[in-house]
Order: structure tokens, then sequence, then C-alpha cells
């Protein structure tokens, strides 16, 4: 009975094109002991830990593209010749002397979600006003989370207009004012600004996530029309010109045409010419199947062509998820910092949805890759 | 008109569409061909490049904010927090600490 007011509530708030993915994070919600669809009492911030977890795990993916994508960038750029222009780029006395490695990069980024992570427990704890030892053992856990961060890895920075600076300043004054004033409670909320800051980076770093992937995979379907044009049409128009443009030749070149206008979606005023000479021989039979072998061939590349191009349109839906879960996550965890000051519920069916989501956009995204 | 990260993209995928154009071509020669692709990769590798150091300079933000997380972490413990588990925690750093710094020298 209170399953179906659960359903009720939860379809009363969200659109119908969500009811299924609705149902589904029901489904978990009931197998995983949670308490409702819509809302959590105060007491209990069980189904909010478990949604926050899995947005973490669902960003995971994310992040470890990046890397991939990263490496296979900095492999482009080694092919590449090595000019004058590599060894004098502008100086920057910021910069650290030893710059990260990309491994080391990607690892900052994985270890911000876990200290958010463990933030997180910190402030549901207070939220759910657990005893003061349960709290002090969830806040520790966030400090040693920040304590594994490379600090080691950590330069002096010159002072610049970073976004995070104000923020980090500010949050720093309020967090040591309300710990020296013994208000534990209040330091953790003073934290929040920071922990939001970073999720705002990485909403922000987004765009450069895609324009790695975007230059990879042009690079990908650029290789294939290189093939076609410096290869594979010389070749099929040498053999079409050779004797002349009789209409026996025609199935092949509608064929070519159909290939490079369905897959590789050349405009018509790109595609090859049917000029009919009259006094022109009929093709051999040799002929007319070396013709029909090449427009198969191009076809077979210009299918690989509008997977690749498919693969970037999937990226740009998780892209798309990634940023509305991180908005989410953002917008949950300063209502939680309000629950845990004031009381009340807090909404966990748009955060584990935003995961649910993504984790399945991802899986697409993923097998679109590996099945090419 | 300022030059943001989604007008850089769009320059990018303008330059490489007139380059494309040229690769395409009925009329354009082999030769032609050739150095459009030269270009479009040349253009790529700036465009990775422009990428790559804008997530560097993220990750040089996400250090300072570990700085400042370090920092909270100090104060915390200067405040004379009766938390044992902080106690034990800083123990545990110090002694990542000299065995880092051993490392260092």
């Amino acid at each position: 009975m209170e399953t179906r007011s659960a359903i009720g509530r939860c379809r009363k708030r969200i659109g119908t094109g969500q009811r299924w993915f609705a149902g589904l994070a029901l489904m978990l919600a009931a197998l995983t002991g949670a308490a409702g669809c819509t809302a959590v009492p105060h007491h209990d911030l069980t189904a909010y830990r478990k949604a926050f977890t899995e947005a973490r795990e669902a960003s995971m993916h994310i992040i470890n593209d990046l890397g991939l994508a990263w490496h296979e960038s900095a492999a482009v750029l080694l092919e590449g010749d090595h000019d004058d222009d590599d060894d004098w780029q502008a100086f920057d006395p910021a910069k650290p002397a030893q710059p990260l490695t990309i491994d080391e990069q990607v690892l900052v980024r994985h270890q911000l979600w876990l200290v958010t992570g463990r933030y997180n427990d910190a402030l549901a704890a207070l939220a759910e006003g657990r005893s003061r030892e349960q709290v002090e053992g969830l806040v520790n856990g966030f400090l040693a989370s920040v304590r594994e961060l490379p600090f080691r890895k950590l330069a002096d920075l010159a002072a610049g207009a970073h976004p995070l600076a104000g923020v980090i300043s500010e949050s720093l004054f309020l967090i040591e004012r309300e710990v020296q004033a013994r208000q534990f409670h209040r330091a953790v909320e003073a934290g929040g600004p920071l922990v939001d800051a970073i999720l705002l980076a990485m909403q922000q770093e987004i765009s450069d996530h895609y324009d790695l992937r975007l230059v990879l995979n042009t690079r990908a379907r650029r290789e294939l029309e290189a093939g076609l044009q410096m290869d594979l049409l010389p070749s099929f128009l040498d053999i079409y010109e050779s004797t002349g443009a009789h209409e026996d030749k025609q199935p092949a070149l509608d064929a070519m045409n159909d290939a490079l206008s369905e897959t590789f979606r050349y405009r018509d005023d790109q595609l090859l010419n049917a000029m009919h000479d009259d006094a022109a021989a009929p093709p051999s039979p040799a002929e007319r199947s070396q013709l029909m072998m090449i427009a198969g061939e191009v076809k077979s590349k210009g299918e690989q062509y509008a997977a690749f191009r498919e693969e970037l349109l999937s990226y740009q839906q998780v892209l798309k998820l990634y940023y509305e879960l991180l908005d989410i996550a953002r917008y949950r965890m300063a209502l939680l910092r309000q629950v845990a000051a004031e009381g009340g519920e807090v909404p966990v069916d748009d955060l584990l949805l935003a995961a649910i989501r993504l984790h399945w956009q991802f899986t697409k995204y993923r097998n679109a890759r590996t099945g090419r | 008109m300022k030059l943001t990260e989604k007008l850089t993209q769009q320059i990018y995928l303008d330059a490489l569409s007139e380059l494309e154009a040229v690769l395409r071509s009925r009329t354009a020669s082999r030769e032609q061909k050739r150095a459009a692709l030269d270009a479009m990769d040349d253009l790529d590798r700036r465009f990775i490049r422009k990428t790559t150091d804008s997530l560097e300079a993220r990750t040089e933000q996400f250090r300072k904010f570990t700085k400042a997380m370090a920092e909270v972490v100090a104060a915390i413990e200067n405040a004379g927090s009766p938390f044992a588990a902080l106690k034990r925690l800083k123990k545990l750093v110090n002694h990542a600490n000299d065995i880092l710094h051993n490392e260092d020298a």
C-alpha cells in the first residue's frame, strides 16, 4: 500500500516519458530497501547515499574515457613533425617544473570524486542526525580522502584569476572559524561551496572531453576519406574513363554515387557525373567486375565512416547526461546542507535516474566503439 | 567577440569543412588534395594542443583546491580537535611525509 502511494506520488512529479526509468528506479529502490521514490524521511538517507554512489560510479566511466582520449591525443601530437614552435611555447612561470603525467591528471579527477563522496557521507550523517561518534568517523573519512590527494605534486601557484580561488579562500575562512568554535556541524556545512566548486569545474571541462573525442573521431573518418580520394576514386575513374563512358558502366557509377551520398554524405555536386559517350566501347566483364568491386569497397568504407559518426553522436548524448547528473548532484548536495541545518526531505529519484541513464548511454557508446 | 570554447570549436570545424571541400572537389588536383589533408592534420594538432592545455590548466585549479583542502585539514588539526582519529591521521600523514622526503632525497 505504501509502495503504491509512493509510486503515485512519483508519477505526479515526473513526466510520462520518464515513467519507464522511474519504474526501474522504484524496483531498484525496493530491492535495496529504500524508503520510497520521491523523498526520504529525515532519519534515513540510505536511498540518497545509494543514488550518490551510483552517480559517482557512472562518472568514473566518463573520467576513464577522458584518460583514454587524452592518451590517444598525445600519440597524435607525437606523430606530428617536430618543429621549432614546439620548443618555444609560451613560458608560464606559474606552471610546475615537472608537470603531471596524463595518468596523474586523470587520477586527480578520480580522487576529487572520492573527496566529494566522502564529504557527502559526512553531510548525510549530519542530515540524518547521527551520533557524534558516527559523524566523527565520517568526517575523518572525508579528511582522510583529502589527505590521499597528491599533495606531493602540489606547486606554489602564482596568484591568478582562477575561478576556484575566491570560493576556496571564502570557504577556508568559514571552515577555520567554525572549527575553532568547535562547530563541526557548521564546518562541514561551510565546506560545501568547495565541493560545489569542484563539481562545477568538472562540468565546465566537459567541452574539453568532447573536443578530444571530436578530433580523434574526425581523424578516423578522414583516414577513410583520404583512402577514398587518393586511392579508390582515382582507380575507379581510371577504369571508368579508360574505354569511354559507355552506358553499361552506369550500374557501377550508380553504386559508387549511392555509397558516396548515403554513407559519406557527399552533396550532389560532389558526386561523379555520368556523361555517356555513344562512341565508347562497352566495358569488358573484367572491367565491369572491377568497377563494381571498387564501388563495393567504397560502400564498406562508407559504412565505417557512418559508424564513426554515430559513435560521436552517441558520445554527445553521454556528455549531456553527465552534465545533467553533475547539475543534479550539486543541487542535491545543496539541499542536503539545508536539511542538515533545518531538517526536511531529500528527493532522490532524479539523481538515481540520471545515474541509470548515464550508465545505459555509456554502455551503448562503448558498444558502438568496440563493435566497429 | 570573445574567443570562447564553443567559438574555438566552431572555427576548427568551419576550417575543416573548407578543407574537406577541397578534398572532395572534382576539379582539385592530387597535390591540392594532399595539401588539404596536411593542413587538416596540422589543424588537428593545434586543436588537440589547445584542448590538452585547457585540461592541464583545469588540473592546476584542482590542485589549488587540494592545497586549500590540505590547509582546511591543518586548521582542524591546529584547533586541537578532541577527535582521536584525527590524531591518528596526523601520525599517518607524518609517516607518509617521511617516506616521501626519503624518496626525494
